[in-house]
């Protein structure tokens, strides 16, 4: 029984991870713009990353947790450069915009509590929100692109898992210690931070252009590569409230805060 | 994810039935202010929640001064893909179970639909935690039947007389229903889709006055009582015998939409419980998730988990198919009453029986 019930969830597991058997044929100009958009994003976004990982160093006492920031830092240059590699390699043309409206908005939120030396709020700006988007939406679209870019992308957010995992239990210790102010805190920073997620991810851009796509916005494109705008922000939204719930905040609340995210 | 500060007595685990359901919750947890969600949205985004709890329960004993403490855990299944898709269910409802045994719940009840995903077997959940399952079908089974005693009581019926149906007899309950019936009714038919499964289900009958098809309609002018508790909810019932008592226990209701008269028929929901003591939720979404004709009512199948945590049996006290015994049913029965969890008033979609007082099955006002 044990062993059906596992090979019943590797088959559920399968289904979810592996990539696409055939590659996205990046010979169609349409899908060339697509995940030429996704990568401008990615490496913005690890670029923020980066910057934010950076920033943090300033508000942290403790030496390995400056030592990990630090590595975090690192990683995230890493990643964006890789990312800029690949599209180089397949002549797809990016651009890095930390100046696009949602980049910058997160960006100055963050620098917000960096200035207030507050490592706990950076701390779930940075790894529980931006990280539960990277690692949601590089895994969707490295399913959906296939190929060396959708196994960079599946890689990047395995990587990205990480980060995620490694607030957690720093996030747990800070419920345990300050319980209700903890979760209001949280709450706080929820409003003021993934509204602008929420916002970017939505299907129409109530902020305007996002300054990093080409020309059009890749969302009203992506199902040029059989993903949908929905589904992507479904399932970071997903992440997210999984990472919520393993930080142990109450998900009777946590279901309304998402809720109340502009839809 | 760690453990709840405060610990809880039980869990259960649940759905929606209905898509109109979700919209209502929806619109009660967004903020007025906000512009609201679009259905079409509301439907893109609600299965993507991970299960989770979404409000605390608490329940009160008139038969000890006792009061618990329990979690609603919703499992996000989109109400339309709650028959055709066993696999993806499957994973919900193991995330639930998760979800209860990270949290150290003793007990939890695989409400609605979500037990017939498991066709009831409890190994398929997580075993490696503290945490103890039921499907709660020995009580929904135990009210399925006293209720269809007391309406044949109150609609001067004698059931040793009278030919029952039964929609759904190769099932947990349908099977359990049918150990109960066998010897106290006239005549016995047993409807279901599989005919290998009804034809070896009739032999292991032997002495007893029955016969089985997989269409109702076979039976339906011959049946004084029909109890439906298939996994459909698309039964048409025709050429009823004037006067037939219907008990719709099924998951999700049967017999919704199937426009026979009133008048002709006595229907009732069965497998549905009242709590004396009532039950509270906080944050307090009674109203949009149980929409019953009293605040007490609530589904058999839930208050298996409350009577197992009032006793303190953290015990997987139904499980499997085939399992429910008479007995078993009796000694359910009589743990709930102690409890103050009786058979619940007779009603279904258009409200309470008219011919009822409410007090007659619940001792209250």
């Amino acid at each position: 029984m044990i062993i059906l019930l596992s090979n019943h969830l590797s088959l559920i597991q399968m289904k979810f991870e592996s990539p696409t058997q055939t590659p996205v044929s990046l010979e169609n100009p349409a899908v060339r713009k697509v995940v030429a958009d996704i990568l401008s994003q990615a490496i913005t976004g690890e670029l923020v990353g980066m910057c934010n990982f950076a920033s943090l160093v300033e508000t942290i006492s403790d030496v390995e947790e400056l030592m990990e920031a630090v590595e975090h830092a690192e990683s995230e240059r890493q990643h964006a450069l890789g990312f800029a590699q690949i599209a180089r390699q397949h002549g797809l043309q990016t651009t890095v915009n930390l100046e696009g409206v949602y980049w910058k908005t997160m960006r100055q939120k963050f620098l917000k509590y960096a200035r207030q030396n507050d490592f706990i709020a950076c701390l779930i700006i940075q790894e529980v929100m931006l990280e539960s988007f990277a690692v949601s939406m590089y895994r969707d679209t490295g399913l959906a692109i296939g190929g060396d870019i959708g196994k960079l992308l599946l890689q990047t957010s395995e990587e990205e898992k990480e980060h995620l995992e490694h607030c957690t239990e720093i996030l747990q210790q800070e419920l345990y210690k300050s319980g209700e102010a903890f979760v209001q805190k949280f709450h706080a920073l929820h409003v003021d931070c993934m509204t602008v997620l929420a916002e970017w991810s939505a299907t129409t851009d109530a902020r305007g252009h996002c300054g990093v796509c080409n020309g059009t916005c890749m969302k009203d494109n992506l199902e040029d590569i059989g993903l949908s705008t929905k589904k992507l922000r479904a399932n970071a939204f997903r992440t997210y409230a999984e990472a919520l719930d393993n930080i142990g905040l109450p998900s009777e609340q946590t279901t309304v805060w998402i809720l109340n995210l502009p839809m | 994810m760690p453990p709840l500060a405060q610990p809880y007595d039980f869990a259960i685990i649940g759905h929606q039935e209905k898509w109109e359901d979700v919209f209502s919750i929806v619109r009660q947890l967004r903020d007025s202010s906000l512009a609201p969600i679009a259905e079409e949205d509301i439907k893109d985004l609600y299965p993507f929640f991970p299960p989770r709890s979404l409000f605390d329960i608490s329940v009160s004993s008139t038969g000890s001064s006792q009061t618990i403490r329990g979690k609603y855990i919703e499992t996000f299944i989109p109400p339309d893909l709650l028959i055709h898709h066993p696999r993806e269910n499957f994973g919900k409802v193991y995330q639930a179970a998760l979800w209860a045994g990270k949290h150290r719940i003793p007990i939890s009840t695989l409400g609605g639909f979500t037990s017939i995903v498991l066709e009831g077997d409890l190994q398929l959940l997580p075993h490696d935690q503290e945490a103890r399952f039921t499907t709660g079908n020995t009580l929904t089974a135990a009210l399925i039947a006293r209720g269809v005693e007391d309406a044949c009581r109150l609609l001067n019926r004698d059931l040793a007389q009278s030919t029952l149906l039964v929609i759904g007899a190769t099932g947990d309950i349908g099977t359990a229903l049918i150990h109960y019936f066998r010897n106290r009714v006239a005549a016995l038919q047993l409807v279901a889709r599989n005919k290998k499964k009804l034809a070896l289900f009739s032999e292991r009958l032997n002495g007893c006055n029955c016969s089985f098809s997989t269409n109702p309609l076979d039976f339906t002018p011959e049946a004084d009582i029909i109890i439906s508790v298939a996994s459909t909810s698309d039964l048409e019932l025709t050429r009823l015998k004037k006067g037939v008592l219907i008990a719709d226990a099924g998951y999700p209701k049967n017999l919704n939409g199937a426009g026979f008269s009133q008048k002709d028929v006595h229907l009732f929901y069965g497998g549905m419980g009242y709590v004396k003591g009532g039950y509270c939720s906080t944050p307090d979404y009674h109203p949009i998730f149980y929409k019953f004709p009293s605040p007490k009512i609530a589904h058999g199948c839930v208050l298996e988990a409350m009577v197992l945590a009032f006793e303190k049996r953290a015990e997987p006290y139904s499980s499997g198919r085939g399992n429910i015994t008479v007995s078993r049913m009796q000694e359910m029965l009589a743990m709930a009453e102690k409890h103050g969890i009786v058979p619940a008033p007779f009603f279904n979609e258009s409200g309470l029986w008219p011919n009822q007082l409410f007090n007659d099955r619940c001792d209250e006002k």
